[in-house]
């Protein structure tokens, strides 16, 4: 397919490109992910939005020890890893780093970074009850990462520069559901590993050229001959699943399993909901971001979350559940010690809980239990 | 008429008349908790070999934690609604719904993993089965999770704790407890009323700090006290809020007097004795308020008594540390840092909070906001940095020659950010600080005897750079 061919040609180039717009005075802003940092601002700003969402290297984790103790999210020890190396490409580039303040995971990542490093940490916070009072904080919090960015770039926010880039990632927001959709069927035409490649591309990528190309991978796709999608479908879900984190997906095609929705509260950007284009958008982005936005394991309460899975799980037919969680992030265990039972009373569904520390040796373990899981459904089916 | 415990509790400061009048509670209590004759026989011996037996306030407060235990174990039985919180508390809230209830007399309001430590623990040395029932239903081994939570879920699920009317969560500092709560809801189906605000202050701003934090954490504060009203009837105001200081006051004035004598050389106190008080306010509401303040009141004068004869727990002139916390069930621990020869003036967490400065709109605030500007101050309901600062200012209190940071490896955050709390009181202050990462509720998490090392290892070193400066 082309239009793959062209997304994945556009992010082994991309780090190049960054570096000649930076050349050419172009601010560059990362954010962490979560799906609580709306990238809206930073295009209306006239900056390069650039999410932290590369993973999965144990060296990374292995560097972050001298700087934090180990009881902490493995994506987040490895952010700390590139953070403080001081060599790391990525967080060289940037002008400011925005942290959502979800947990004490991230809250080490921003204040070890703001610590060890020179890079401008900027956290603003996501409360963790959906309700009004919250999202009132979290508009607050917004309007504090407008100023910095008006700040850091000179250019003023204007309600019209903002509108047009919520239109913008609407629409690339709009082409990830309508991929995600034509998962539902029975003769799958895009693989996991390509779905969950398109989806942090749109965490990295040129926003414009992106959705270009996700135009035409949607017209591709809708054509394609699909032969693939036998094996037993899944539902992949987790904490966080970040770019270069290959191994949990490779098994499990490996297995013959076919992954056909995933949900993680990192590293697949929330595409459900839609910024409303009329009315304020300051508050459009908060109504959007924040009490649309489905709800991951650190919420309080956090069963919607849960009642989410499950929807997706007969919306796409699934035939099992993998969970996939990274060491210490302990709001994910706590609930795939309970959400099994939940999900076999409303679906008949088991559920597998896998975990890594991105440590290569775990590769044959996981891999052992994952063919097993595949068995298991194979002789259900 | 005796019984198998007559001799524990009488060690604990019960009276006879005392013994006599609960008997039917303290059997029930021990039945439901499967305490026998031979667990009474073992406590016997831990308390004498772990706590300075000599001192009746160490006696009296021992017993203050037995009759708290028999208080939270009965409270369902006795027709008590039970509202349990979390711990650290929210500034005093127990207190303060203590005080709205005070009326209505049938409340049993605490923080009962605490209770549990205290006695389970620090009395009965038999955490583990709940320690291990509380793994085995959610709160997994090996990942990190907080015991104390693992203490409560699993009581719950032993019928050591009666299921509360409602759970109390502050749902911002601590990730696991409302976690832990919203599981045992799910278990248990009791509601849990969080108070959720947001640590993203910037590293350094502590204690300057964002109003529209406080106005987010007091409208959760007031939403608690509308649930308070709604489910209890409880009216919390402003008057009755300045009531609970005075439920507590006699208490923290007490401790205040014995903070003050543990400052001498010698120090008259070992850290074992003074952990047993320090939980009376954080964890209790109850008989721990009068019995418990009588019980420092003690103690306090008779550690005064031993500083003016010149009586201490490790040589004078032994290197002094300020210590960040104390284990909640292991006095082989807490004696440990006296046994290596290091003297303790300074237990962080005993001091009492430093006097706050009032925002300009402090009197236009709601009562929860207020809470809220308050909580703002202690450092750690506003950041790691704050939590820093205040780890810092507590070296004010006495000379010290170092600091030892213990702290519970996983509870994040006091674990994520100790890296940068050795550095910043290094660089700071210039005290050598010792990072000590343990399991304040669990002693199954660490080797007392590596801890040992490590500490023999800092206090040669501190003696050494005492002989030569």
């Amino acid at each position: 397919m082309e239009a793959m061919h062209n997304i994945k040609s556009d992010l082994a180039s991309r780090l190049a490109l960054l570096q000649q717009e930076k050349k050419k005075g172009k601010k560059i802003v990362g954010y962490l992910p979560g799906g609580y940092f709306p990238e809206e601002l930073v295009l209306a700003a006239g900056a390069i939005p650039l999410c932290m969402i590369r993973g999965g290297e144990h060296a990374a984790v292995e560097a972050s020890i001298a700087y934090v103790d180990r009881w902490l999210d493995t994506f987040y020890r490895a952010q700390i890893g590139y953070g403080v190396s001081g060599e790391d490409p990525y967080y060289n580039i940037l002008d400011a780093l925005f942290v959502p303040i979800t947990d004490s995971n991230n809250r080490a990542l921003s204040d070890v970074l703001a610590y060890h490093t020179n890079i401008d940490i900027l956290p603003f916070g996501v409360p963790h009850t959906k309700a009004e009072a919250g999202c009132q904080y979290y508009l607050h919090g917004l309007n504090r990462v407008k100023e910095e960015l008006e700040k850091i770039t000179g250019v003023e926010i204007t309600e019209q520069r903002l509108s047009d880039a919520i239109q913008r990632c609407n629409r690339e927001r709009e082409l990830l559901r309508e991929i995600s959709l034509l998962r539902k069927s029975d003769a799958v035409p895009i693989r996991a590993k390509d779905f969950v490649m398109v989806n942090h591309a749109s965490m990295i990528a040129d926003k414009e050229g992106l959705i270009r190309n996700l135009e035409a991978l949607v017209q591709e796709l809708k054509e394609v001959e699909c032969t693939d999608g036998k094996g037993p479908r899944l539902l992949l879900t987790g904490s966080t699943l970040a770019m270069g984190d290959h191994k949990i997906l490779e098994l499990i095609e490996g297995a013959g399993g076919v992954v056909v929705i995933e949900e993680f509260a990192e590293g697949i950007k929330p595409y459900w909901q839609k910024v409303e284009t009329t009315g304020n958008p300051m508050k459009a982005l908060a109504e959007a971001y924040f009490m649309d936005r489905i709800v991951p394991a650190w919420f309080r309460p956090g069963h919607e979350r849960l009642a989410h899975l499950v929807q997706l799980a007969k919306d796409y037919s699934v035939d099992g559940v993998i969970w996939y969680q990274l060491l210490y992030r302990e709001s994910y265990k706590m609930q795939s010690y309970y959400f099994p039972e939940i999900l076999k009373k409303e679906t008949g569904l088991s559920m597998l809980t896998l975990e890594s520390d991105y440590d290569p040796s775990e590769t044959a373990q996981l891999g052992t239990r994952i063919e097993t899981y595949m068995e298991s459904l194979r002789r259900e089916k | 008429m005796t019984g198998y415990y007559d001799e524990l509790l009488t060690l604990c400061a019960f009276d006879e008349a005392e013994i006599e009048d609960q008997r039917g509670r303290i059997e029930s209590a021990f039945t439901k908790l499967g305490l026998g004759p031979a667990d009474m026989e073992r406590a016997v011996l831990r308390v004498e070999k772990s706590f300075d037996m000599e001192l009746l306030g160490v006696r009296k407060a021992l017993g203050v934690w037995l009759k708290e235990l028999f208080d939270v174990v009965l409270a369902r039985e006795e027709g008590k609604k039970l509202i349990y919180f979390g711990y650290p508390p929210f500034q005093y809230i127990g207190l303060v719904i203590k005080a709205a209830t005070e009326s209505k007399g049938d409340f049993y309001i605490g923080c009962p993993e605490v209770v549990l430590c205290q006695t389970l623990g620090q009395i009965f040395n038999k955490l583990n089965p709940v320690l291990e029932e509380g793994e085995a239903k959610g709160l997994a081994p090996g990942h990190a999770m907080c015991s104390l939570l693992q203490i409560k879920n699993g009581a719950l699920e032993k019928g050591f704790l009666p299921i509360p009317d409602m759970s109390i969560a502050t749902s911002y500092f601590c990730d696991m407890g409302p976690e832990a709560d919203e599981l045992m809801q799910y278990k248990y189906g009791y509601p849990v009323q969080y108070i959720d605000s947001c640590l993203d202050s910037r590293w350094g701003e502590w204690p300057a700090f964002d109003p529209e934090k406080v106005h987010y954490l007091g409208s959760q504060v007031n939403d608690l006290f509308k649930s308070l009203k709604d489910l209890f009837g409880l009216e919390i105001n402003e008057e009755l809020w300045n009531n609970a200081r005075f439920l507590a006051g006699r208490l923290y004035l007490a401790t205040n007097q014995l903070n003050e004598h543990l400052i001498a050389d010698p120090v008259p106190l070992g850290v074992a004795d003074s952990e047993l008080i320090i939980n009376f306010p954080m964890g209790c509401t109850g008989i721990a308020m009068e019995e418990g303040a009588e019980a420092v009141e003690i103690l306090a004068r008779e550690v005064g008594e031993r500083v003016e004869k010149g009586i201490g727990v490790v040589p004078k002139h032994s290197p002094r540390v300020a210590i960040a916390f104390q284990s909640l069930i292991d006095p082989v621990f807490n004696q440990m840092i006296g046994e290596v020869g290091l003297a303790v003036p300074v237990v962080a967490v005993l001091l009492p909070p430093p006097p706050t400065p009032k925002s300009d709109s402090y009197e236009t605030l709601t009562l929860g906001e207020k809470r809220a500007e308050k909580a703002m101050y202690s450092g750690a309901y506003h950041s790691s940095y704050g939590l820093i600062k205040r780890m810092e200012e507590s070296l004010k209190f006495a000379e010290v020659d170092g600091m030892i940071y213990n702290y519970q490896f996983s509870c994040r955050p006091l674990a994520c950010n100790s890296k940068l709390l050795k550095l910043h009181i290094e660089k700071e202050r210039g005290l050598p600080t010792l990072l000590l990462d343990m399991d304040f509720y669990d002693d199954r998490n660490y080797s007392a005897a590596a801890l040992r090392t490590r500490l023999e290892a800092f206090s040669e070193m501190l003696k050494a750079r005492k002989t030569a400066a």
